[in-house]
């Protein structure tokens, strides 16, 4: 038991996906109540982990974390649905751990407190600044290969921007190193320091400006949180992963999705953005004397403060919207279809997906996944589907340039009869009764969609019955919701790309490149072949092409087991063989950047990022 | 003690349907043979065979008479068999390389080992899109129905020349469509006349599920019912052509006659193996039908032109029987002067396909649950 609980413990990568009601289940009550991660499930996993490597000692924070834990099985659904991971058996140890130790010890000691801390508590409250070990282990490191853990001396939470300024101001006064977190979810190693860190989640505002198309955000707000608010209202942001924090994801790289075809990426997401300077000082990137964050250059550079908030652009959504998958064999095919999409002013998101990805978004366990990966790439030839959202009038235009999409009903039948597709019988079937046809186009003809759909029998149930017997019931009713099947909510919520870290650690390559069926097949091939290498599991990720089909967002991924050091050793050397790839690549194509020189230019204009020497 | 047969035999494609057939027969005939066989499916070269001949159940003394090895002997006869019978010109590049790139490279072998004898398994259709009477002769068609005739006949030309060339002997086997085995129904693997029967009792069972556990609403829209008595109503029209035959072979009668003629023949020649008395598609449906208790299936004349309002069961073999129509309603009619005479004197006749060699064949795909014995 105690075994099984450590390796679901050292499992945990991160993702803070459960600081986010996205099954609608609520949060685990303790986190947002107290704000150190700590209090989270994560934080407790973490924690349960550090106790047992002796890393850190029992301390009062431990046995709090521990007694906050109501055992109410919230976590055990969360997780399970991205990760298959069962923190709940962790949630147990970690009490039966700390009622031992108290039992046989006492109440712990309190930590000595120094000149600094009791300043902190003064800014912030007693209880949202600690420099207690068990807080502090939570934010000592990530799943990062190339990053060793770094524990803080002190963690803060603080709820307003006023507190940011002074804790900054308290920071240069005592000399003190600081890094600023959101959910920490980069899992890049940028948020770790050996002095403070200063955790933001407890600042959620979020003010809307309907009439200006504009929504202020607090860096504490995640990209789910605002997303659903705005769709609530009739509105869309363009949203990053579901658990990163708004205005961390803008400040670290810029936002880019599928809808970045059309929205576009950094600054063409905001409006404006405010600072604390590392003054203490405020400033808005739209004062005349402030840094000239629309600028970019490749180069490392730093922030000139701390975001605090930031005004989003919000979007309209046409109410005749939908998805389409076009299926391609060849990524070059694929590539240059989007383009043409793009090129073409059709559709408000686009992204060209791999085969992995999809299957791996859709099953909710790794044994299915393969499975399905299998089904679509190997039987149905569905190697690259490139998603399309769009009106009706775009969907129109999809299909007359590429007759056979999976429109939004046949993906649902597909999604809700997966464990059913990945029973060799009806593949099997596709492929051997298909004729010269490819697989795919024969799976969207329509006089034939009640055989597949007698055949997949899709419904709540089946796709329910790939989860843990006793998490059934509760997924069949999480998928009666039609936005659990429709490509546009998923695309909107983003609640299932955290799927992609569930089997390894996923350490995602991002280049922007021009939208060339060739340059993009080549840098595939050349990342390809480091994964092959460096003997490291890798996969294509995703393409998107922006500015009307003149660039694109190239994402290939390489995935870890984190806990594994030879495995963050070969992850480390791929890195090594990729920036050296990149290097000599972009040398003689210099229009294909890679995000890494992006860091920290997240407010910068597109136009200087793709297009200026 | 087996008595060792002087000839051995390099053999390619050794594991495949008909390859694994004939190196079991020449096995048991106590010939040497060398196979060439690449590791597949998580199984190394070893499993593979061994696999293979506990399946024949072939004895310990048997299976000794195989070696593993990459090249022939010298002086060894070769026996090509590896091919791709893929049909799709999606995969020209693969089956290309199969059927013609990789037939090159045995070629080479051969003469640099001073092989005794080519032995090339070609088939029947490599004739191509003809009609009537197809001769044991290289042809030289100017159509052909899809890449892998046209692989087939141009690797034909390929051995040909190559070993008139370099003075090898050549034999060239050209069979039909091969099936299981007539007598106990048994079969390595499911495709070709199995495909479309496997489709449709699968049709049948979810069809059966949907009336009976549902409420039969996609049934339905398919147009399938379920009649007093048990019996399931799947309406199918399949597309024939007047006059159109369908020439299946058992795979021991396949494996009999190659192996007497690799025994017999000493001479250059073209062989096909073939079935005199062929059935058409008709029989075929009138089997399937009873097999499964289905009615519905229907053959119609696609001389007239295409089927009209086709429905989705219909839509989806169209594809299918579009592919396989020049083999299930076949006008072509493949000569045997040369290999009736030489299979006669040896007594061996392919048997007519009837019900209750289908229902041998069926019963044991089924109990297979249609997965392949490779």
């Amino acid at each position: 038991m105690k075994e099984k609980a450590y390796r679901t413990a050292s499992n945990c990568r991160h993702y803070a996906m459960c600081k986010i009601d996205y099954l609608g289940t609520g949060l685990c009550a303790s986190g947002p109540e107290r704000g150190f991660v700590t209090f989270y499930p994560q934080g407790r996993m973490d924690l349960y982990k550090a106790l047992v490597d002796g890393t850190v000692p029992v301390t009062p924070a431990a046995v709090e974390a521990a007694a906050t834990c109501t055992l109410c099985g919230i976590c055990d659904r969360q997780c399970c649905f991205v990760t298959e991971l069962r923190p709940q058996s962790v949630m147990h140890a970690l009490k039966e751990h700390i009622a031992g130790h108290v039992s046989a010890n006492g109440e712990p000691a309190s930590p000595d407190e120094d000149e600094f801390i009791l300043a902190l508590k003064r800014i912030t409250g007693e209880k949202y600044s600690s420099c207690d070990p068990a807080v502090l282990v939570c934010y000592s490191h990530d799943p990062c290969p190339v990053a060793p853990p770094r524990m803080p001396k002190y963690a803060a939470v603080p709820k307003t921007a006023d507190e940011v300024a002074a804790i900054v101001k308290l920071c240069a006064e005592h000399s003190v190193p600081y890094a600023v977190r959101g959910n920490g979810s980069s899992v890049m190693g940028f948020v770790m320091s050996e002095g403070l860190v200063i955790d933001l989640i407890r600042m959620k505002e979020i003010s809307f400006d309907e009439r200006n198309y504009k929504v202020r955000v607090g860096p504490g707000v995640t990209s789910y949180e605002l997303q659903k608010e705005a769709l609530a209202r009739g509105f869309r942001i363009n949203a990053a992963e579901p658990a990163a924090m708004v205005c961390a994801n803008i400040m670290c790289s810029g936002i880019f999705s599928l809808f970045s075809a059309s929205y576009g990426i950094n600054a063409d997401n905001l409006v404006t953005a405010g600072f604390v300077g590392k003054d203490g000082k405020r400033f808005s990137m739209h004062d005349h004397d402030s840094p000239n964050l629309f600028a970019y250059s490749k180069e490392d550079r730093e922030l000139p403060g701390i975001c605090i908030w930031a005004e989003v652009k919000l979007h309209r959504i046409p109410e005749d919207e939908t998805g389409v998958l076009v299926p391609f064999e060849d990524l070059k095919d694929a590539v240059a279809f989007a383009r043409e999409l793009s090129f073409r002013r059709i559709g408000t998101g686009i992204g060209i997906l791999g085969g992995e990805y999809i299957s791996v978004f859709m099953s909710p366990s790794i044994e299915l996944a393969e499975k399905i990966k299998n089904v679509f790439t190997r039987t149905l030839k569905i190697n690259y589907p490139v998603l399309v959202i769009g009106d009706k009038y775009d969907i129109e235009a999809v299909r007359s340039i590429k007759p056979g999409v999976i429109d939004n009903d046949l993906f649902r039948t597909l999604f809700l009869g997966l464990p059913s597709l990945a029973k060799p019988e009806w593949p099997d079937l596709i492929a051997q009764m298909c004729g010269d046809k490819k697989p795919y186009e024969f799976l969207s003809e329509q006089s034939i969609r009640p055989l597949i759909e007698a055949a997949l029998d899709p419904s709540p149930e089946n796709i329910a019955s790939a989860f843990p017997e006793d998490l059934r019931g509760f997924f069949g009713q999480v998928y009666e919701e039609p936005a659990m099947t429709d490509l546009v909510k998923l695309n909107e919520l983003r609640i299932l790309s955290s799927r992609m870290g569930r089997e390894k650690h996923v350490l995602a390559i991002i280049v922007y490149t021009p939208a060339d069926p060739e340059i993009i097949a080549i840098l595939n091939e050349g990342f390809d072949a480091i994964g092959l290498k460096n003997n490291i599991r890798h996969d294509y990720g995703f393409v998107t092409p922006l500015d009307f089909g003149k660039r694109a967002v190239f994402e290939y991924d390489y995935y870890l087991d984190h806990t594994d050091p030879a495995e963050r050793g070969k992850a480390g050397a791929a890195l090594g063989d990729i920036a050296a790839f990149i290097g000599r690549f972009s040398s003689e194509h210099p229009d294909v950047k890679w995000i890494r020189y992006t860091l920290y230019q997240g407010f910068a204009r597109k136009e200087h990022i793709l297009y200026a020497d | 003690m087996p008595i060792e047969n002087s000839r051995s035999f390099f053999i390619t494609g050794g594991t495949g349907f008909l390859g694994s057939y004939l190196v079991a027969a020449l096995c048991r005939k106590n010939y040497q043979i060398t196979l060439s066989v690449r590791p597949k499916n998580g199984y190394d070269a070893e499993t593979r065979v061994r696999r293979a001949a506990e399946w024949f159940g072939l004895t310990e003394d048997e299976i000794s008479n195989i070696s593993i090895g990459d090249h022939c002997h010298q002086g060894q006869e070769i026996i090509h068999c590896a091919s791709d019978t893929d049909f799709a010109e999606r995969n020209r590049r693969e089956i290309e390389a199969s059927n013609l790139q990789y037939l090159e490279e045995v070629l080479k072998m051969a003469k640099s080992k001073s092989a005794s004898r080519f032995h090339y398994l070609g088939t029947a259709y490599s004739a191509g899109a003809v009609e009537g009477d197809c001769p044991e002769e290289l042809t030289y068609p100017e159509k052909f129905t899809n890449v892998y005739e046209e692989t087939k006949n141009r690797a034909e030309r390929k051995a040909y020349d190559f070993c008139k060339n370099n003075g090898i002997k050549l034999s060239i086997y050209r069979p039909s469509i091969v099936y299981g085995e007539s007598g106990t129904g048994r079969s390595r693997k499911f495709n070709a006349l199995y495909y479309p029967v496997k489709a449709i009792s699968f049709i049948k069972e979810i069809m059966l599920k949907d009336i009976l556990e549902k409420v039969g609403k996609r049934a339905e829209a398919l147009g399938v019912k379920l009649k007093e008595g048990g019996k399931l109503v799947m309406p199918i029209r399949l597309k024939s052509i007047s006059g159109g035959k369908l020439n299946l072979i058992p795979v021991d009668f396949f494996t009999k006659a190659m192996t007497a003629i690799i025994e017999k023949n000493t001479e250059d020649g073209i062989f096909h193996i073939v079935n005199s008395g062929a059935g058409d598609l008709n029989e075929l449906i009138e089997y399937t039908s009873e097999y499964f208790g289905i009615e519905g299936l229907k053959v119609v004349n696609g001389d007239e032109g295409e089927i009209k309002d086709k429905n989705g069961l219909e839509q989806l073999f169209e594809s299918y029987v579009k592919m396989y129509l020049p083999y299930i309603a076949d006008r072509r009619v493949f000569l045997t002067d040369r290999t009736a005479p030489l299979l006669e004197s040896e007594n061996i006749y392919c048997p007519k396909m009837n019900y209750d060699i289908f229902k041998r064949c069926m019963d044991y795909a089924v109990a297979s649950g249609w997965k392949d014995h490779m």
